[in-house]
């Protein structure tokens, strides 16, 4: 017993660490102007490269964009994976293994290739370089986890409840907002949480379709990390994992707050 | 509360029959218990009743009108699962006020109800308990609260104490029985429990692989069991085989008059507390082969001279070994023709 819980605090210790270290060497670099080599720590500080940076116009325009990007994929993602999720997770009929096998095809073909094939088609229907565009090849690799996570949460839940309500005398509409939505909550914050990032974090298939119209945070990173720019690279990753940090803890306090506040039978 | 008619009910999935063409009538307020071994079909008949699925043939009625095809919504009866099946994430008031909203009913008499019905169950002042704070009995009895606030046209129970323990179970049987006579409730019982359904039930419909084999009063199965099947099931039965001619039926037990006047071959059963052991007198001989100490009876073992052998279970004590006479009375020996 003893032995068991020493294993799970050092694995549960190394992982913190292993996530929290690369971010304070982030914060470091961020904030170092003079690092010569074989210190530990940077001579001296500043955090000019922050205030220049962040005040630049074109980091605004890529957060804004970014986050409107990730925000639309999460809602087109979440509509789509619904109806697919519950029916995989719930009822039998047949082709259902086949359905969740394609579901899984966007990320089990290199990004590269689902894109390039979607940006053909995307020119033809005059959708590349439009923010619409990007939206749809965000979801494409958005929809395999969010799908993935809904099915198991429907699945765990299963139909007695739907069946309680119904015989309780429930229409689908309170079925579905009372009992059915409220079950799959985690789920959905899951699967919401899943979207977002992976919209958040996409580079190749912005770049591709958007063709360049379209500025996001990665867009912006790349390159500097490429090109060697520490400074710059670090302070715009530092953006981009607060950004997204933020959208989600936000993501949970409202639905946090709708459940408590609305919650739909509390007098 | 409804009077439930079933019509040459019939469930099959697959090509595989699950259900076959069953008859039942239930009258209003009665309580009739659903006995069966798991995989008989006790469940799929809840459903159909309950319209979680539809039957491939024939027809139920409530009243006299048929709600074959009536959604579960609008049939108004209740299942009541094992697994309580409470919703999570809903306090116990929200719960039992969940069927009330659905009907629109006004605030006010939905707190009316609430209160009333926490009464009934006697679980008031757990209004604002989410579930997983209950205990498995509560649990259950604010499932029962739900269902019966609602006044259902039928109230059905899917093996609703399994899941609890012994004490528990018998002072919950107690409970719904008193609850669904002050309630009024037509009520159907699953269980594969044979004590439950005696002790509950005023009538006990035996369905065994998809069939009713027989529906009677719990004192008429105990007694008379209608076939071998039904006598097999119920348990504690020994089984003779033997001929019968001229209204006397003759086996190893001895010779036992029966209604019947045809020659053929024949089985007769006598339950275990039916067979009487005595040092002295009786019809067969025999000798104690087993014992095994069940607190209110001991159950014997007993080889016949004949050859053969039978269980018997009494209060008297006798020895491994020991020499005893064995019989049955008249009445006691149910003969089936094969």
């Amino acid at each position: 017993m003893k032995w068991g819980r020493a294993v799970v605090h050092l694995v549960m210790w190394t992982a913190a660490v292993a996530c929290v270290s690369p971010l304070l060497s982030l914060i470091v670099l961020a904030f170092s102007a003079q690092w010569p080599f074989p210190h530990l720590l940077p001579s001296l500080f500043t955090a000019d490269h922050l205030a220049e940076l962040l005040l630049s116009p074109r980091l605004v325009e890529a957060v804004t964009t970014s986050l409107a990007l990730a925000l639309l994929t999460t809602v087109a993602t979440l509509l789509l994976v619904f109806p697919a999720a519950k029916a995989a997770g719930l009822y039998s009929f047949r082709g259902r293994e086949a359905l969740k096998l394609l579901a899984l095809m966007p990320v089990m073909m290199p990004a590269a290739t689902v894109t390039m094939g979607l940006h053909y088609f995307m020119i033809r229907v005059g959708l590349a370089g439009t923010m619409l565009g990007v939206v749809i090849v965000h979801t494409v690799f958005a929809v395999p986890y969010a799908f993935r996570i809904l099915m198991y949460v429907f699945e765990i839940m299963g139909e007695q409840q739907e069946e309680q309500a119904a015989m309780l005398g429930a229409g689908p509409l309170m079925v579905f907002s009372a009992v059915t939505l409220p079950l799959v909550m985690p789920g959905m914050v899951a699967a919401a949480t899943m979207s977002f990032i992976i919209s958040f974090s996409q580079y190749i298939t912005t770049f591709i379709i958007g063709g360049g119209r379209l500025l996001t945070v990665p867009l912006l990173l790349v390159p500097h990390v490429q090109g060697g720019e520490l400074h710059v690279a670090s302070v715009y990753s530092l953006v981009f994992i607060f950004t997204a940090l933020a959208a989600l803890v936000l993501l949970r306090a409202v639905v946090r707050h709708y459940y408590r506040e609305t919650y739909f039978l509390n007098p | 509360m409804a009077r439930i008619t079933l019509v040459g009910v019939a469930k099959a999935f697959n090509d595989k029959q699950i259900l076959d063409r069953l008859d039942l009538d239930i009258e209003n307020g009665e309580l009739i218990a659903l006995l069966g071994p798991s995989g008989s079909g006790k469940t799929t008949l809840l459903k159909l009743i309950a319209g979680l699925d539809t039957p491939s043939a024939g027809r139920i009625e409530f009243d006299g009108s048929d709600v074959t095809l009536v959604s579960t919504r609008h049939r108004q009866a209740i299942i009541v699962f094992q697994d309580h099946c409470l919703f999570p994430h809903l306090t116990v008031k929200e719960n039992i006020a969940f069927g009330l909203r659905a009907r629109n009913e006004p605030r006010a008499t939905i707190d009316r109800k609430v209160g009333e019905i926490l009464e009934v169950v006697q679980l008031p002042g757990r209004q604002n308990s989410l579930p997983h704070a209950l205990s498995g009995g509560e649990k259950q009895r604010i499932a029962l609260a739900r269902a019966c606030v609602l006044k259902p046209r039928a109230l059905l129970l899917d093996e609703p104490f399994s899941n609890l323990d012994v004490n528990l179970r018998l002072s919950m049987r107690e409970f719904v029985v008193s609850l669904q006579r002050v309630l009024k409730l037509t009520c159907v019982l699953v269980t594969h429990d044979k004590e439950e359904a005696f002790v509950m039930a005023e009538r006990v419909a035996v369905l065994l692989d998809g069939r009713l084999e027989q529906v009677d009063t719990p004192e008429n199965l105990y007694d008379r069991p209608k076939n071998k099947k039904v006598a097999e099931f119920l348990g504690e039965a020994n089984f003779f085989p033997g001929v019968m001619a001229d209204g006397v039926f003759s086996c190893a037990l001895g010779s036992f008059t029966t209604p019947w006047q045809d020659t053929r071959q024949a089985v007769g059963m006598v339950r275990y507390d039916n067979v009487q052991l005595r040092r002295h007198t009786g019809n067969a001989l025999g000798k104690i082969k087993d014992k095994v100490f069940a607190g209110r009876y001991t159950f014997y073992k007993v080889a016949l001279a004949a050859g053969g052998e039978l269980m018997a279970s009494c209060k008297e004590s006798f020895a491994i070994g020991d020499t005893v006479y064995v019989s049955c009375a008249d009445h006691a020996m149910q003969v089936y023709r094969e």
